[in-house]
């Protein structure tokens, strides 16, 4: 990543209410009263029940998310990834609705594995000329078990 | 402080706009809350209290040479709150593109 430069980083900020910051490898942007968050979107050659299941599915997984991964596509359902660095971050399928949409906290394993770090990360499918356009969001979250949203603390991990 | 309070601290500070403009003066160098408050609609006092906000977030530093105190920026935590969320857009970009090539070849 380029060093941040100050100049690029504040202007043309105005008095808007989102704060962006422009890096090497695109565009930081906080809605204020949001949590900073990571949007990349792309269109995939496939139907959204394609992308679904490429997205879901171990075998498929196995392919292409990187290490071992394990999204278990139901609310509450587990999610647990194992880096090809060998960090381990797990945790739970906060909503699936295929083909759609499905979203799910987690958060990394042992001592790095303060709630507070932890992140949801959200999939959208939409139909698209060319086949699907997905969004994926990865956001900083609490465990959505402790701030009371999701399961019981007792099913977070 | 952890990693995720100093990503806060950034973003409360550049929540302000009257804080940004006191950045983006600073980035033409180093200056004293005098000298900004004669570039501002606002009083000294409010200045220093904006460059107080900003030197919490580790966004400025203070020098102090005589009676004077002149304020600097210190870009490297709003680096780090970038490179932060940049190491998750980076693993992203990677993921997304081995899913597109995945899709390919299904």
């Amino acid at each position: 990543m380029q060093p941040l430069g100050c100049e690029s980083g504040y202007d043309g900020l105005g008095d808007f209410a989102t704060v962006e910051l422009r890096v090497g490898w695109g565009t930081w942007r906080r809605d204020m009263g949001e949590r900073d968050r990571v949007v990349r979107e792309v269109v995939l050659p496939a139907g959204r029940n394609e992308v679904w299941d490429a997205i879901t599915q171990p075998e498929r997984l196995a392919d292409w998310f990187g290490g071992e991964v394990e999204i278990d596509p139901a609310p509450r359902g587990r999610v647990a990834h194992r880096a090809p660095d060998g960090s381990v971050r797990t945790g739970f399928v906060l909503s699936a609705d295929r083909p759609f949409r499905l979203s799910f906290w987690w958060v990394a394993d042992g001592d790095d594995g303060d709630p507070d770090d932890g992140t949801q990360v959200e999939f959208v499918l939409l139909e698209h000329a060319e086949g699907t356009a997905l969004t994926v969001t990865e956001f900083p979250a609490a465990n959505p078990a402790i701030r009371g949203t999701g399961p019981s603390p007792a099913m977070a991990l | 402080v952890s990693r995720d309070d100093s990503v806060d601290a950034v973003f409360a500070a550049l929540g302000d706009p009257t804080r940004r403009e006191v950045l983006r003066l600073l980035s033409e160098g180093p200056s004293t809350a005098t000298e900004l408050s004669g570039d501002l609609p606002v009083s000294r006092q409010a200045v220093a209290k904006h460059l107080a906000a900003l030197d919490e977030a580790g966004l400025v530093s203070a020098e102090r040479t005589g009676r004077e105190v002149r304020y600097r920026l210190t870009p490297a935590p709003m680096a780090d709150a970038a490179s932060w969320l940049g190491d998750i857009g980076a693993r992203w970009d990677r993921r997304l593109e081995a899913l597109r090539r995945h899709l390919d070849r299904s």
